[in-house]
């Protein structure tokens, strides 16, 4: 991994001290049992931790004191040192300034002064409006066109890197985002292209523009993809990254659950799930359960999540084994009584939760009526965490709407199917059902293929 | 021929008495040999040279022993000597196609008077003929008569035999030749055959260093006869080792010099491993003892890496097979691993570990000394022994030290090897042995260690076979931790860092097996499949591939008693599927004619990383059937076997497997074979379904039996537990399965565990048995009550309503549960002729379509993608069956169950190889014309049942 990359990337410590602080807090509240928030940083960038943080904090899952620790220990290695010593101070109810904040602040002001030197002519050449329009698709041109016009170099534009990287550090991320964005245009390494598309989303990320940072995630995906000569463990690395981080765009995103599925059904992405980090099958599992009109892909999430199972294992996943896998309504229900807390816990989903949990209920009860003839209401009510009136009303409404072939009992107070067996014609129409179509198929492929 | 003589009798220990017997004959016998036994001080059995391979038994056999012996010799020598008259007679008319084929004759008449006679000499007669041979062939090139054609042939090719024939008995020819008439004189009177010696019979005169006075040997003169030695080493075979040693034992003890001392003793253990050759035969136990003693005494300089290794072998070697006769080709028989010997040579097992520690701390030491404090190091000498090996360290030393770094990994490796097989129990046992001699031996060590060659000087007693006086001792810093997983992954640690590929997969392997042992089974699979080994299985060699089945099989082991069923019967089905278990665990050798070809089961992943299991045979050495075995082949078949302490009961392994299949297959079997003898009509016959077929073939043949008896074997435990089974009487079936003996061999001897499995065993049957009764006797119900379904199988309801639902979902039982009543409704409606009919048509129809596309396919380069990419992920429970030998099974039922043209087929065949092997669409119509041939093959081979072989098909 290059240093480069690193750049945008987290390290590894915070993740400890995170840890080191959850584990304390983890004993008291029995929340935390499945808070990913651990787990998650350590494929995430210390910026994006912050947010994940600051909804623990306001969850109130662990101890106050503990999650400012984090956050200091978090913000310590960047350039948001005022921030620091504010949090310093809370947490320790202190006036003073610690010495290494004083120093670090010392540091990073003077490496300011250097970069903003090195990068003088291309901020000011970007500043002209009309000047980006003079850059064409070509880089070498470009290169050349701005070396002699404007005495730009390959040195300003590293300097432009390192400037937009020290502005991300010090939570300037609009600044950091713009500067990318130039510096993407204008840089002829393929490394730092990548690098600094990551520190785009990153940046994109951190302003809440999820337009565009799907958009970058999409790039940089298919970047990821080209580079297959990579190590593998690197490629995998990699890819759990960008998983990671796609989750912040994916939940806020209007159409981000499909593009959730997408990525992440991907075999290579799968893959990378099934050996790094199986905790993501939980986002997955919550994703394809919400997504209705993407019921292809269940067969698959029940493969992985029942392959999975020793690995990795929460409430999201166990109803879906319990459900689709083993058929064990009684447990899903548990399961599904879990599930609601846990989403709540969760920061990216905590927002899916009702709509989770609506369409975890049906599913549920679909794949109970497809294996019942009768159902006497009363029990359903209990297994829908309903109450009686509540539960007809639903599934008069299920009825209404057609999805559910059925008749309500009154006098037994059943629900009874209308059992959809097919009959032997029926069955045979089903069995040769698109060979007509598959011939023409295949008249049309050879005949094709004569005239060609 | 004559190098044959020698390997069989090259310094076995076996052959000493016949030394002892023949050296008093020749001393009264012919007077020319030797005084030999008049200096010897030690012993008079050590004659040299001549004197052993003169002919003749022993004086102290009785006369009437020796006439027995004398007529069988006599007849030799007669048929001997006729055979010589014959080419005599010949060479006058000149014959040479008869005398070609008569020397042929001649040459196995030798070997049989050889054989007769006990001795190795060569007849006077014989070399005679030689002569006149020589001269003849000699007189008639000079004299060019005309020859007929066939003659001609026959002379040049006599010529070229002779020339080389005679070449290996030159110095007896000459010596023929320069006293012709005295020879022939002797010959003609004396009725006792006389027999000249290859050798020349010279008595080395005693040394005189060892008559010296110790404080009087200088070092140049030690110097010179260690000279000596390491010049005859691999020279000849013809040195007594035996002296050797003993005269290197004397050196060590009068040496001017530790240096030298330690160069003696490293020469003391090269010549002791020059005393066998490991193709053949194992090192003694005297011997190893010796070896191994000796090392600790050195442990600073020389290839220890390379000792210790070889110590090993012979050790392993040792255990495999002790007592071998003289003869080489014949079958070894393997120490009885019941003796109390073997339980003897398996105790030395902790000297052999003690010393690998000791031999890799030494290597680890001096590697980090240089990096502390090179500069002191060199000035500060403390003591003689290690100025010899830190005194000269300088930064070239510190880079031998590095390279020393990559034998550690080999150290660490061998270490390794002796434990990854152990469970806990064993270990510890070990663990306790390896203390208490330890504690005895420190006892007792000044005496031993003090002088080194006080040991040796036992080593006269062994040849009167006594075995194991020396006993090595233990040094006190020898330690074994508390916990084996420990100390594997620790040492699999050293070679992951400083190993080369093969070492790292050995180690690997060792790990996975350790784990599985230890019930570790998913951390087991997943090491296993991440390293990838099973993709280049083909690459290994036969030791990895032992290794490799070995793990596999425990594996599968492992994943049954955990429960994981699936996983077990994945793991053990290629093991099973050759029939050939014993050899290709390397537990046993084939018999004669049938050598083995070392197949490596392979564990393929299939289209994802890892958890599809789908297998592959492949074929690793593959040897024809019905092939004489060449000893060489038959030797390092010998190598490969996995000592006895070491083996997987092969009984608890069958019974796994069976059991493992028969969970996975009867309720299968159900819906394939309904009760009533009507084959029903499923949309997608036999698809999919992970038929083995050898069950079916075990079945059938059980059903033909007219009477069967009371189950005897594993096998018939199983069978009879299917019967059961197959009718849903799950307690019958537990019965059986539980009378089987080998549960009380699973690993961990603890009764917590038989318990465990055999309670887990419970539970699957009575699934199983519910799956099957649904499927097999549903259909006559219209509803079941769960609550008798609960009582039946003895399981709770919520199992029973699960089972029930997945049966619905996924087998397409066509029922629904009735909540309110609580049972189980069947909605069966047989269809009729006219449907069935119907039915049938529309899948030849459909089946007419894919064969179809998939020919089309084949031809455009573009496969039909939708169903090959279902293939892979099937089925919840991990029921792949995208492997090859179920696609192959898939073509063939179509065929077999529809009855199509057989140019279809070939299509199919030659599909499935695409599909499968995901070869290009090139070479797959390559093949298509080899694969003609072999698919019709293939459907014969199916339709009789057998299907194990006709995965080949892909191979």
């Amino acid at each position: 991994m290059s240093v480069l990359q690193a750049l945008f990337t987290l390290a590894v410590a915070v993740t400890h001290i995170t840890a080191a602080a959850q584990a304390a807090a983890a004993a008291a509240a029995g929340m935390a049992q499945y808070d990913l928030t651990s787990v998650l940083a350590q494929h995430l960038d210390r910026h994006l931790v912050f947010p994940l943080l600051e909804f623990l904090g306001s969850k109130g899952t662990y101890a106050e004191k503990d999650i400012e620790a984090a956050k200091l220990a978090l913000i310590e290695k960047t350039n948001m040192v005022d921030y620091a010593v504010d949090i310093y101070q809370q947490l320790n109810q202190t006036d003073e300034v610690p010495e290494s904040l004083r120093q670090r602040r010392v540091e990073v002001v003077a490496r300011l002064k250097s970069l903003e030197a090195a990068v003088k002519p291309i901020t000011e050449f970007l500043s002209e409006e009309g000047n980006v329009k003079l850059l064409k698709q070509d880089k070498a041109q470009n290169m050349a066109f701005l070396q002699k016009e404007f005495g730009i170099g390959p040195d300003q534009i590293d300097a432009l890197y390192h400037f937009a990287k020290w502005n991300f550090e010090c939570g300037n991320y609009s600044a950091a985002a713009e500067y990318l964005y130039h510096y993407r245009t204008l840089s002829t390494n393929p490394e730092r292209t990548i690098s600094s598309l990551w520190g785009k989303v990153a940046a994109d990320v951190l302003l809440q523009e999820f337009g565009p940072a799907m958009d970058d995630v999409l790039k940089l995906k298919e970047l990821l993809d080209v580079d297959t000569f990579a190590p593998v463990a690197k490629q995998l690395q990699q890819k759990a990254w960008l998983m990671h981080w796609s989750l912040f765009v994916f939940f806020n995103h209007e159409n981000g659950l499909n593009a959730l599925i997408d990525l992440f059904m991907q075999d290579r992405y799968l893959t990378a799930i099934q050996l790094t980090s199986q905790h993501l099958l939980r986002y997955l599992a919550v994703a394809v359960v919400v997504n209705k009109r993407r019921r292809n892909v269940l067969n698959d999430l029940k493969r992985v999540v029942a392959q999975e199972a020793y690995e990795y294992s929460d409430p999201v996943t166990e109803f879906v084994r319990c459900l689709f896998v083993e058929y064990d309504f009684e447990g899903a229900q548990e399961q599904l009584a879990k599930c609601e807390e846990v989403l709540d816990g969760d920061f990216f989903l905590v927002a899916a939760k009702d709509a989770f949990m609506e369409a975890a209920r049906q599913f549920l009860f679909e794949n109970y009526c497809r294996l019942h003839q009768a159902i006497s209401i009363k029990s359903l009510s209990e297994k829908l965490n309903l109450g009686e009136e509540a539960t007809e009303k639903w599934i008069v409404n299920l009825i209404r709407n057609a999805r559910l072939n059925a008749k309500i009992d009154s006098k037994a107070g059943t629900v009874v199917m209308q059992t959809q067996t097919q009959s032997a014609y029926e069955q045979l129409l089903e069995r040769s059902r698109g060979l007509g179509l598959r011939t023409i198929d295949l008249s049309n492929a050879v005949f094709g293929a004569m005239r060609a | 021929m004559a190098s044959k003589f020698w390997a069989a009798s090259s310094s076995d220990e076996e052959s000493e008495d016949v030394v002892t017997s023949s050296q008093e004959d020749t001393s009264t016998g012919s007077g020319s040999s030797s005084d030999s036994s008049s200096g010897s001080s030690s012993d008079s059995s050590r004659k040299k040279g001549a004197s052993r391979f003169l002919m003749g038994s022993s004086d102290s056999e009785s006369e009437d022993e020796r006439r027995v012996v004398r007529s069988a010799k006599d007849k030799a020598q007669e048929e001997l000597r006729a055979v010589c008259n014959d080419i005599k007679n010949k060479m006058h008319i000149n014959d040479w196609a008869a005398i070609q084929t008569l020397f042929d004759k001649l040459n196995k008449q030798l070997e049989r008077t050889q054989k007769a006679t006990q001795t190795l000499g060569v007849p006077r007669a014989y070399i005679r003929l030689l002569c006149d041979l020589e001269d003849f062939l000699a007189k008639t090139l000079a004299e060019k008569p005309k020859l007929s054609p066939t003659n001609t042939r026959a002379f040049t090719r006599m010529k070229q035999t002779l020339r080389k024939h005679n070449a290996s008995y030159g110095e007896q020819i000459q010596s023929f030749r320069a006293n012709p008439i005295v020879e022939t004189e002797a010959e003609d009177s004396a009725s006792e055959m006389e027999m000249t010696v290859r050798t020349g019979v010279v008595q080395r005169p005693k040394d005189k260093i060892l008559l010296m006075d110790p404080n009087d040997i200088t070092y140049e003169m030690v110097q010179k006869k260690l000279q000596d030695i390491a010049v005859a080493r691999g020279k000849t075979t013809r040195i007594d080792r035996q002296e050797q040693i003993e005269m290197l034992t004397y050196l060590a003890g009068v040496t001017r010099g530790p240096v030298q001392k330690v160069e003696v003793l490293i020469n003391v253990i090269t010549v002791t491993f020059d005393m066998n050759q490991p193709t053949q035969s194992a090192m003694s136990v005297p011997n190893w003892n010796r070896c191994a003693q000796t090392m600790f005494d050195i442990m600073v300089w020389g290839n220890l890496g390379a000792f210790l290794e070889r110590l090993d072998d012979e050790w392993n070697g040792n255990l495999k097979a002790r007592h071998e006769p003289i003869v080489v080709a014949d079958i070894l028989p393997a120490l009885d691993p019941h003796a109390n010997e073997y339980m003897e040579r398996l105790k030395d097992e902790a000297v052999l570990l003690a010393l690998a520690q000791k031999v890799a701390s030494k290597w680890l030491a001096a590697f980090s000394e240089p990096l502390r404090h090179s500069a002191q190091q060199m000035l500060c000498v403390l003591s003689p022994i290690s100025t010899l090996c830190f005194g000269g360290l300088q930064v070239s030393e510190y880079l031998m030290a590095r390279r020393e770094l990559d034998k550690l990994a080999a150290v660490a490796l061998n270490r390794i090897q002796h434990f990854y097989y152990k469970t806990d129990v064993v270990y510890s046992a070990m663990r306790n042995l390896a203390l208490q001699r330890q504690k005895d031996s420190a006892g007792a060590a000044p005496a031993p260690n003090a002088g080194s060659d006080g040991d040796f000087k036992v080593d006269g007693e062994e040849v009167e076979g006594a075995t194991g006086l020396i006993i090595v001792a233990i040094p006190s810093e020898f330690s074994l931790p508390e916990s084996c997983a420990q100390l594997v992954d620790q040492l699999a640690r050293v070679v992951y860092v400083h190993g080369n590929d093969n070492q790292k997969g050995q180690a690997m392997l060792c790990t996975v097996y350790f784990r599985c042992i230890h019930d570790d089974f998913y951390s087991a699979r997943d090491t296993l499949l991440m390293s990838r080994i099973q993709e280049q299985t083909a690459q290994l060699d036969a030791k990895m591939q032992v290794l490799y089945n070995r793990t596999i099989a425990q594996l599968g082991l492992c994943a049954f008693r955990t429960g994981l069923i699936n996983e077990c019967h994945q793991a053990l089905m290629d093991l099973y599927g050759t029939g050939r278990v014993k050899e290709l665990l390397a537990q046993a050798r084939a018999p004669g004619l049938h050598p083995p070809g070392l197949h490596v089961v392979t564990y393929v992943q299939a289209c994802t990383v890892r958890h599809i299991m789908g297998l592959l045979l492949l074929q690793g050495i593959q040897q024809h059937r019905f092939q004489e075995k060449t000893p060489e082949q038959e030797s390092a078949e010998r190598r490969r076997q996995v000592p006895f302490h070491m083996h997987i009961n092969l009984e608890l392994l069958e019974s796994t497997y069976l059991i493992s299949a028969m969970l996975m297959e009867v309720p299968a079997m159900a819906t394939l074979h309904p009760v009533d003898g009507r084959k029903r009509v499923v949309s997608k016959p036999l698809r999919r379904q992970p038929i083995l077929l050898l069950e079916h073939r075990l079945m059938d043949n059980y059903d033909r039996q007219s009477f069967t008896g009371p189950p005897e074997n594993v096998r018939d435990h199983v069978m009879a537990a299917v019967r059961a089974l197959a009718t849903g009487e799950w307690r019958r079936s537990y019965e059986y399965i539980t009378a089987l003996t080998c549960w009380s061999l699973l690993p961990q001897v603890a009764t917590r565990l038989k318990d465990a499995v055999l309670c887990m065993l419970r539970l699957k049957l009575q699934q199983e048995a519910l799956r099957t009764y649904l499927l097999a006797y549903g259909r006559f119900y219209s509803s079941l009550s769960i609550t008798q379904l609960c009582n039946m199988f003895e399981l709770p309801g919520c199992q029973v309503h699960a089972i029930v639902s997945r049966l619905i979902v996924d087998d397409g039982l066509p029922a629904s549960h009735d909540q309110p009543t609580g049972t189980v409704v069947v909605h069966n409606v047989e269809p009729t002729a006219l449907q069935n009919l119907a039915g049938t048509f529309s899948d030849k129809a459909s089946l007419l379509v894919d064969l179809n596309e998939r020919a089309l396919a084949l031809r455009t380069g573009a496969l039909h993608t939708d169903e090959d990419e279902n293939d892979g992920r099937r089925g919840p429970d991990g029921a792949q069956a995208s492997t090859a030998p179920a696609r192959v099974a898939d073509a063939l039922v179509w065929v077999a169950v529809w009855g199509l043209p057989e140019a279809s087929v070939v299509e199919a065949g030659v599909v499935v190889a695409v599909d499968t092997a995901s070869a290009s669409v090139a070479t797959a119509s390559c093949q298509s014309r080899t694969l003609q041939r072999k698919a019709r093959y293939t459907i014969s081979e199916f339709k009789s049942g057998v299907f194990g072989s006709s995965t080949t098909i892909l191979t």
